[in-house]
Order: C-alpha cells, then structure tokens, then sequence
C-alpha cells in the first residue's frame, strides 16, 4: 500500500463520525437516485407490458392488395429486420339477420393466423388472439370458429345476396354458408360474393377487444368469423402485422417500412413506440416518466454534491496544515490531489454497493407492499388478489447507476482536492491559521483600525455578550459553511412543510368528498326501487313494505352484515322567509334556470328530497346535529336539514350550504302527482302542472291556487341542520341530487305515507373479515332478485374494486412523496450535522485557549448555542419563507381543480422547527461532547498537526 | 506571604506500564511580588507543573493552593473563572483567538467576567506594550513580538495573582526575546506581579532572583539569589 493511500485510510479513521456521516449520505443520495430509476423503469415495463397484453407487440401493420401481398409477404419472411410477422386472409363480408338482438349486423370472414416469421407465440404475440370459449380453433378445411355472441343464434338470409345463413340455432357441429369475395364499398354495401361455401362449426371464441386492437377487429365489421389458414384461395386482401429489430428510430422504422409496405400506406403501433423510446413528438406518459425522473434525479444529484462536497471540504480544510506540511516534505500537487480524490473512491467503494443494493430493495419492498395501487393504475383489469408489477431495471442500468453515483462521488470531491493541491508549504510552517473574515466584518474591523475607533456591536454581542461576540466572529469567519448549513437547513423546512401541505389539501379534498358522502358510501349497498303507478300512500306504504323485504334478503348472505335501511324519496312543500341561504339562492338559480322556487327574502316552495331513518339512528343523527329528537310543539314532524350540497363548476367541484336558517316547512300532497310547487310573484306558493299531451312528446303548463291543487298537507319543525352528509347516509344520494334535503325519521313516514312520495330503500353492508367481496356481491343480488317481486327493481353497488384503487392511489402517492422527503430530509440532516460538528472541532485548539484564558464550561455552551441559534433563525426564516411560496404554488396547482382555501400546514410547521432544533441541538451535543472529552492541556500542546 | 503553595504534586500521565510520572512530588511555594524561573530541559515536567500552577490540568494527587485555597477543590465553572481572575497565561505560540482584535484579545478575561473594561487601565497597558496603533488589528496581521505582547496583555489585563509564562520567548528572536523579558520584568518589579517564568534559555532564567530546577518531574533546586 502506497504512504498516501494508507495516510487517506487512517484519515478517514480518525474522523469516524464524519467518515460515517459521509458514507450514510452516499448511500441515502445513491439508493434515492436507484429508487427513482428502478421505480420508473418498472412502470415503463409495466406500461410496455400492459400495451402488449392489452394491443400486442406489432410495430407495423397493413392491410395488403391481392396486387402487393405476394413481394410484401415475401420480404418478411426474410427480412434481416424482422423478428416475428404473421398474416391473415380476408376471404369477404357477409350480412346477416338473425332472431337474437344482436348489435350488428356485419361478419367479416378472415382465416386463422399464418406465422411467416418467428415462433408460433411470438407470431400470435404480435396481436391479442381472441380465447376460445368452447370447442377449438380450425384447423381443417371448410371448418368456421364464430364469436360466442353467435351460439344458439339462428341466422337467416337478408336478401342482401351476400348473406350468412345457418340452418337452425347454431351449436358446435353445425352448419353455416358464408359468401366469399364480397367486399364493401365507401358507402358500406356490399359487392355481389363471387362463391358460397359450407362450413362446420368447430369453436365458439370470446373476442379480446380492449381497445378495437385485436386479432378479430375490424374497422367495418362487428363481428368475425375465422377460418382455418390457407383454406382461401382469392382473398379480397391480407392483413399482415410484423415487429422489427435494430431499428431504433421511429424514422428508422418508417424507411424500413416504406419500401415493403409503400409510402405512408401502413400502420404503426404508436403507443407501443412511444413506450419502446420511439414516441413520436408529442408529450406522452414516457416523455413525462422521463421527465419526471430527470426532475427528480437532477435534485437529488444537486444535494448529493452539495452535501458530499461539502463533506470533503471539511476534511480537507481541516488537514490544511497537514496538506502544507506534506507539501513540504516533497509531495507533489498530484499526489496531494490523489489523495482527496482517493478518499473518494474509498467511501465509493462503501457506500455506492451498499446505496445500489437498499434502493433496489427499497423499490421492490415499495413495488410489493403497493402492489394493488399498482395494479389499479398499469393493469387492465383488477382482480381479487393483487399482482403489483415487478421490479424491472436492466443490468446495464445498474451499472450506469454505479458510474454515475462514482461520478457524482468524484466531482463532488475535486474542488476540495484542487484546493488541498494548493495549500503552501508556508501554511504548515505558520502558527496561526489564516483567517479569513466575511467582507462586512473585514470592512468594520478596517474601518476600526483607520478610526482607533471598536466596531459596532452585533446583534449577538449585544444578547449575549462575549459568547454572542465570540459567535457572531466565528459566523463571519465561516460563512461560506454557515451558507452550507442555512441552506440544507431551509431545504429541510421546505420539505417538511412542504409534505405537510401535500397530506393536508390530499387530506381537505378528502374531506370535501366526506361532506357530500362520496367517500362514505358502504363496501356493498342493496337499492330497491318501487315503481308503482299509484296514490302516494299507496306507493310509500309498499316502499315501506319492501323494508321488511330487505331485511329478509339481509340474512340469508353469508359474510355481510347489514346496517339500518334507508328510505328514501320526495316531497313538495314550503319554507318560509329566511330558510334559503344566498348562496342557496344562486345554486338553485344556477341549476333550475328559471328560478320560481326560492324567493329574494330566503322562501322557498319546491320539491325537496328526504331520507327516513329508523329510531336509532335518528338519535344518534340529533345527537350529532345538537338537536332534540321531536318537535316542541309535540304534533308535527320533526326534521333535520342536510344544509351541504356539491356544486359542479366546469372543472371543479366544492361544497354549497343552501339553508339559511330553517326553522319548519309545510308539506303537500298534490291531487295530480305531475305537479310541483312554485313561488308567486307575491311570495305565495302556486302548483303548476305539467300536462302531457300526445304520447308525451309534447305538453302544457298550467298554474293553479295550491288551495285547488291540495289533497292533504302536515307540518315538518326543523329540530336542527347537518352540515355533512352522515356516515349513515353515504349510501344515499342527497347532496349531489341538486334538491334541497332533509331527514326524518321513519315513525314520520309511517304515520303519514300520503304526504311523501317514499319510492327507495336502501340497505348498506359492510363486509366481514375474510369474506370475497365479489361472491357476496353477487350472492346478494341473487338473493335480492329471488325476494323482491313486482313493480320493485333491485340493485346491488360494489364499491370494493372503486374503493380498493382510489385508496391503494391514495396510499401509493402518499408513500412516494414520504419516501422522497424522508430520504431528502436524512440527506439535508446529514449535511447539516457533519458542517456544524466539524466547524465545532476544528476550533478545539482555540476552545482550549479560551478556557484557559478562563472561559468557563457556561460561557462556552452559551457560545455554541448563540452559534447555532443564528444558523436555526436564519435557516427558519429562509425555509419558512420558501415554503410559504412553495406551499401556494402547490395550492394555485391543485385549486384549479378542488375548491379549497389557502392554509398553511401548522402541525407541521412547528414540526420543522423543533426538527431544526433539534438537528442542531444534537450536533451541538456531539461537538461538544467531543471537544469536552478533550483534554486542554494537550489541545494546547497539539501544534495543530 | 505565600501566594502559592503547592505540596506533594504528583501527575501521572496514562496507566499501567506506559503510565508517564510527569511531576513526583513536588513541594515549593512562592511569595507575593516574587519573579521565579523554573528550568528544566525537555519532557522535565516543567509544562506540566505551569497548568497545574494555572488551573488548567488537575492532579493526580497533592494540592495546589493560590491564597491559602486548594485550587482543586473547585469545580469546572468554578476553576474556569479562578483562571480568568487569578492566573494570567502566557505562551510560546502565543495562543491568541485569531477572531478578536487586539483589544478585544487584550480584555478577553475581564469581558469573560462579565465586567466592565477598565478603559484607563486598557490604555495604559496598550501603550506600555507597545501596541498603540494596532488595537484594532487581527493576531495574524502582526509580527510574533507584537502577539506575544498581545498574550501579555492579556495576561496582566486582569491583575491576577500570579503570571505563569511558559517560553515566552522560545518563537521569538533575541531583539523581541529582549524586549518581551523586560516587559514582563518591569511588570514585577513596578506592579509587585507575581511572576514564574519556565525556559531552557539560561539568559532568561538569569534574569530571575530564584531559579528553580526540574529534572524527571523533580525538584533537583531552587536556588535564591542576590
């Protein structure tokens, strides 16, 4: 080993907790840099693999002319560019009717695919194959695969002279007679077929069709037939897909292409492209994955040189004398250099291995324990249990991160090494250290000297006296590092506060969501509607009825455990003065156009919605609402206004409350069930009826007193307001009906059914452990259907699979940006922690001096903590300041979509600055400590080498 | 009247076998007004028994007594300020804080005690080092003379009880050497400062009416002159 390398080696030992620090920041910016690479090259992987999953691998595909299929063809069974090509025939149209409802009503015939190129799988991997529901593929001649949609169909002939005819319902072994060689014209007829032909049926497929992309698809024709390969003898025209390698341009590619296919007459699978690096110029989720990647690599590789570099300096500043010394001795620039530089590599050769390893093992664990986000956002469908993606990254990747981390590595610590080549002889034959003070500093003591005159006093000084005169010296002497510290502080707070804000507008537009019941809704629900036609008395007493029914349904499915139905429906009435908000008033202007419902002074006579609950959770909603479960006066009905709705604004969505101050309402029941209330120009209420004439293509409108139009009416008090949706009610569709709502309890409804037209009941469940949310949907449904009869419809809504995404989306950005400002925030810390405790143990010599000078053990901490507390201030105010403008930026951003009100996180503000405190106390601690552990008397006697 | 009593000092540094007796029992005491030389050649013990005298390091037995008070009987902060009001230091390498100016350096140990500079004391001391003229400058704008005058400053700046100067010459050459010996000579014998230089230069220990010898950590004389 060379003297320099072993002098590097006991260097970097004898400042272990430097070397340590340095080391653990290497690894944290390598590992973060891997994490953010790994990660976006498993999401392009992901993405790569759901295109072909979902579209195949195709690059190019054509539709050829009997005239050009032959040379085409050829060339791609021998083209050196192409990996895998397959072709299929297109043997004609056929129409067809039928006795089953089908959607179209054009077959296109085309044969089994043919490998011209590659192995069968890659051939068939070109495009996505449909799946053979029953029977098999053909393989024989004169044998016809249909679509699925066509078993126990019958298909006739429809006099269009190409048609398809079967000779009964179609099943496996049946017969049908296919035209062949008609085509079809630009206006979509078809040419007379030049044959006819039989055929057996031998399989029945399921056609793949996620974006119109597969094998099947056809741009003219709904259905397909597939025949088997070779069995057509003049087909109207090939089509033929092919992938190619060593092309790696989407040019490349064109000019490949153009020759076999001619000029611009062919297809590129441009999302497949752009995932395989060949986007063409517009922005696609590639272009923005790469940027993003370079966004954040750039940041990180910043801090990494910042807070490696810094290290280095540190070291090197610390061993001027001793770099002055060797230089002395003979060293050379070179040699001097080599060995900063060799310190590099030693903590690279640690740190970087390590780095790679725990970023890669960072993602993977990431990747896995967010596996069902993953799958809601890059698979194309969800199933019960979740797949998440794979780690992908390629070994050259890896490689290239390693090379990249050592470069990093080794810019960061050059500047530091060209100084260390620069540090004279003369520097280690001085006593004194040259000290270089900030200019401001230098221009006072100047000024002093030129005056006789002692400078002005400093903040410090003047707090805290000679400590706070010590301190603010040594601040101006070190005030490229103070930077250093001020800024990795600031960023710290930024990335605190920052996260902070993230989670509480994520956390606000939750909540907004919460209010109008969008995120409340249960697990599963059960809607049964009654559509009756009768009186409404007649129809809410049935609704009432079908309660009974529900609960019946709710017991024989095993693994749901239901909670209080819901009845829902309308009611027609009037509020007096004072009960419609402003803000109300514009809402409902807003969606009903004409305004005649709600009046100037805050009336209102309208349709309104209502929800009945059962006893208990009208108690408990009361309670909620603060108020008394009856009326005061004791008769009439008591009801609580749901004072939230969602107003919808072209792009965003925020939360309306309509009511002023509600204190009762009257409700009617109207003789004509068409009739709803209106305001008067007086302020009085009038029924207006809708009369249809004809077969309801057409009607009048007419305006009568609501003392002609009135059957029956009550009185509702108004016991007090909800101002979100309760949990109870998630289910519910209350405050995004644009209706003005209310809640009553069920007794209400039951004692007078003619006053409200009650048409709905709803029953949310909630799911027990283990059980599968898809089974049990699917069991209740069938209970349902079996229960419920007559004029009643049952629904079942499984929120599961919607709520499983949103949530597992949620979680996973949530994680991301965690993981990121955690890792950002260690990084900031360790920089922080090796400038402040180094610049502390640099100075042991002249701590020694100034105790034996008599500076006792609390003068010297209260010099310290003036220190520190100038760098906490400063890198506070930075920080605080930046993340205001950071936190607004982030809430202009996200308002152009969710209505929410500008807010700074506090938790989280305070949070930074008892982390701030606290980063600083600690490296105060440790310096201290240190310097403590000193002896002074050999402080002193160290000749500083 | 002793002003410093030292009794059966012994300093050991390190344990076991690699253990270093620096100082083994030493006894000697020093009177008010008294300029005393100790010599010693290197590794003698002579460094060792100045912090001691200064309250700078802590023995591994015996005592130290400044005034009739056992200086180790002391704690940290209370040692820290018997350094600033009883002891004035004085270095080869000078030891000033190179932040401060030279007034500020000079009344480091009164501002330390949280008093109030003495400006007529300052201005007197400035002078007769002389220093008029720099007190505004920083330790490494001035020559080696000029900081070791700047350390002496320091050193009497508080009146203390005793000086203890460890080769205050031995960086300087003879002119400086000259001039700081009787800066701190004129400071005994006009001002009554207790003063205990330690040197291997036989002209500065000369200069002085006792001249205590240490060899391997013990007295080996102490010898009064004239």
């Amino acid at each position: 080993m060379g003297v320099f390398t072993s002098y590097t080696l006991r260097s970097l030992r004898k400042n272990r907790t430097r070397t340590v620090v340095t080391v653990v920041g290497v690894i944290l910016s390598t590992a973060l840099l891997t994490g953010v690479v790994a990660t976006a090259t498993s999401i392009a992987a992901a993405l790569l693999g759901r295109t072909i999953e979902t579209e195949g691998s195709w690059q190019v595909y054509d539709d050829l002319q009997p005239a050009e299929a032959d040379s085409a063809l050829g060339r791609l069974t021998t083209d050196a560019n192409v990996t895998a090509a397959m072709d299929s025939q297109v043997a004609g149209f056929a129409s067809y009717a039928s006795d089953a409802n089908l959607s179209t009503t054009l077959l296109a015939i085309q044969t089994a695919p043919r490998v011209l190129r590659g192995s069968e799988s890659q051939a068939r991997g070109l495009t996505v194959m449909p799946t053979v529901r029953s029977g098999r593929e053909p393989e024989a001649a004169s044998e016809v695969m249909l679509p699925v949609t066509f078993s126990g169909v019958t298909l006739t002939d429809d006099g269009s002279g190409a048609s398809a005819t079967s000779d009964g319902p179609i099943d496996l072994g049946s017969t049908i007679t296919l035209p062949l060689g008609a085509a079809l014209d630009e206006n979509g007829q078809l040419s007379a077929p030049a044959a006819t032909r039989s055929y057996t049926v031998v399989g029945f497929y399921v056609p793949q069709h996620f974006e119109r992309n597969d094998f099947t698809a056809f741009e003219e024709a709904g259905t397909t037939a597939i025949i088997s390969a070779n069995d057509v003898s003049t087909p109207i025209y090939t089509r033929a897909w092919t992938d190619t390698n060593g092309l790696s341009t989407r040019d490349a590619i064109k000019g490949w292409a153009a020759p076999i296919f001619g000029e611009e007459d062919y297809y590129l699978h441009g999302r497949l492209l752009a995932f395989q690096g060949m986007a063409s110029y517009e922005s696609t989720t590639m272009v923005s994955l790469r940027g993003m990647v370079a966004v954040v690599g750039g940041v990180i590789v910043v801090a990494a040189i910042g807070m490696i570099g810094n290290s280095f300096s540190i070291s090197v500043a610390e061993r001027t004398r001793q770099f002055g010394l060797l230089s002395s001795l003979g060293a050379s620039k070179r040699q001097l250099r080599r060995t900063v530089l060799m310190e590099a590599v030693a903590i690279g050769l640690v740190g970087i291995p390590v780095g790679l390893a725990a970023g890669l093992a960072g993602v993977a664990a990431m990747l896995s324990s967010s596996a069902r986000a993953f799958d809601a956002l890059l698979r194309s469908s969800l199933s019960g249990t979740a797949q998440g993606i794979p780690l992908v990254i390629s070994p050259a990747v890896v490689a290239g991160m390693a090379v990249t981390s050592f470069l990093v590595l080794l810019a960061s610590a050059w500047a530091p090494a060209w100084r260390a080549s620069r540090v004279s002889a003369i520097d280690a034959i001085r006593q004194q250290q040259d000290v270089r003070l900030s200019k401001h500093t230098e221009r006072a003591i100047e000024k002093a000297q030129a005056t006789g005159i002692a400078p002005r006093k400093r903040m410090l000084e003047r707090i805290a006296g000679l400590p706070g005169l010590l301190a603010s010296r040594n601040l101006s002497r070190s005030s490229s590092r103070g930077r250093t510290v001020v800024v990795s502080l600031a960023l710290s707070v930024v990335l605190i506060v920052l996260s902070g804000a993230i989670s509480l507008y994520m956390g606000r537009t939750m909540d907004i969501g919460n209010d109008l019941g969008a995120t409340n809704r249960s697990v599963i629900s059960l809607t049964v509607y009654n559509s009756q036609e009768a009186d409404q008395g007649t129809v809410s007493k049935a609704t009432l009825g079908l309660v009974r029914d529900v609960q019946g349904i709710s017991g024989q499915v095993d693994g749901l455990t239901s909670s209080a139905p819901i009845v829902s429906g309308a009611l027609e009435a009037t509020l007096p003065a004072g009960s419609i908000s402003a803000e109300g008033r514009t809402y409902l202007a807003d969606y009903n156009g004409d305004n005649e419902s709600a009046g100037a002074d805050g009336s209102y006579a309208g349709p309104m919605l209502v929800s009945f609950v059962d006893d208990d959770t009208w108690t408990a909603l009361c309670k909620k609402a603060g108020a008394s479960t009856t009326a005061a006066d004791g008769t009439s009905m008591p009801a609580l206004a749901l004072n939230v709705l969602a107003w919808m604004e072209s792009s965003s969505v925020r939360t309306v409350a309509p009511f002023g101050s509600p204190t009762s309402a009257t409700v009617y029941e109207l003789r004509d069930l068409q009739s709803t209330l209106l305001l008067d120009s007086g302020g009085g209420a009038l029924v207006q009826t809708w009369e249809n004439t004809g077969n309801g293509t057409g009607g009048t409108q007419s305006r009568t007193s609501i003392e002609d139009a009135v059957v029956d009416s009550g009185s509702i008090t108004f016991v007090g307001t909800l101002d979100s949706l309760p949990e109870q009610l998630g289910d519910t569709s209350l405050t995004s009906s644009s209706m003005l709502a209310m809640v009553m309890p069920r007794s209400a409804l039951e004692a007078h059914p003619n006053l409200f037209s009650a048409t709905s009941v709803v029953v949310p469940f909630s799911l027990d452990e283990g059980a599968d949310p898809f089974d049990t949907g699917n069991a209740l449904e069938e209970a349902a259907n079996a229960t419920i009869s007559g004029s009643a419809t049952a629904y079942v809504n499984n929120n599961v699979a919607e709520r499983e995404s949103t949530d597992a989306v949620v979680g996973l950005f949530k994680l991301l940006v965690m993981i990121f400002s955690v890792v950002c925030l260690l990084i900031a810390v360790a920089n922080v922690f090796n400038t402040l405790s180094t610049s502390i143990i640099l100075r042991t010599r002249e701590f020694a001096v100034l105790q034996s000078v008599g500076l006792g053990p609390k003068g010297f901490r209260r010099m310290l903590v003036a220190e520190c507390a100038s760098y906490a201030l400063r890198g506070l105010g930075f920080g605080l300041v930046f993340s205001v403008g950071v936190v607004w930026l982030f809430w202009t951003a996200l308002s152009s979509s969710v209505d929410l009100s500008f807010e700074l996180p506090w938790g989280y503000v305070a949070g930074a600055v008892a982390g701030v405190v606290a980063v600083l106390g600690l490296s105060v601690a440790y310096a201290l400590r240190r310097s403590h552990a000193l002896n002074i008397v050999e402080a002193l006697r160290a000749d500083a080498i | 009247m002793d002003i410093l009593s030292i009794e059966h000092l012994t300093k050991v540094y390190g344990t076991g076998p690699a253990a270093v007796r620096a100082l083994d029992d030493v006894s000697l005491t020093i009177e008010a007004g008294e300029f005393v030389a100790i010599v010693g050649s290197s590794g003698s013990g002579k460094s060792t028994l100045m912090h001691l005298m200064g309250g700078v390091d802590r023995p591994t037995s015996g005592t130290v007594r400044m005034n009739g008070e056992d200086v180790y009987k002391r704690t940290d902060e209370q040692l820290a300020v018997f350094r600033r009001r009883e002891v004035g230091l004085v270095y080869q390498f000078y030891n000033l804080i190179p932040v401060l100016d030279v007034e500020e350096n000079i009344t480091l140990p009164v501002r330390m005690d949280g008093r109030k500079v003495n400006e007529q004391r300052l201005h007197a001391l400035v002078s007769s080092l002389g220093l008029k003229g720099f007190e505004h400058h920083l330790p490494n704008q001035l020559s080696g003379g000029q900081q070791q005058r700047v350390a002496i400053g320091r050193a009497l700046m508080n009146s203390p009880a005793i000086v203890l100067a460890d080769e205050p010459t031995g960086n300087l050459d003879s002119k400086n050497s000259v001039e700081i010996m009787r800066l701190l000579r004129s400071s005994n014998r006009d001002l009554r400062q207790t003063l205990v230089v330690i040197t291997h230069d036989e002209d500065v220990a000369l200069m002085a009416p006792r001249v205590i010898a240490i060899e391997d950590g013990r007295v080996v004389s102490d010898e009064r002159r004239g």
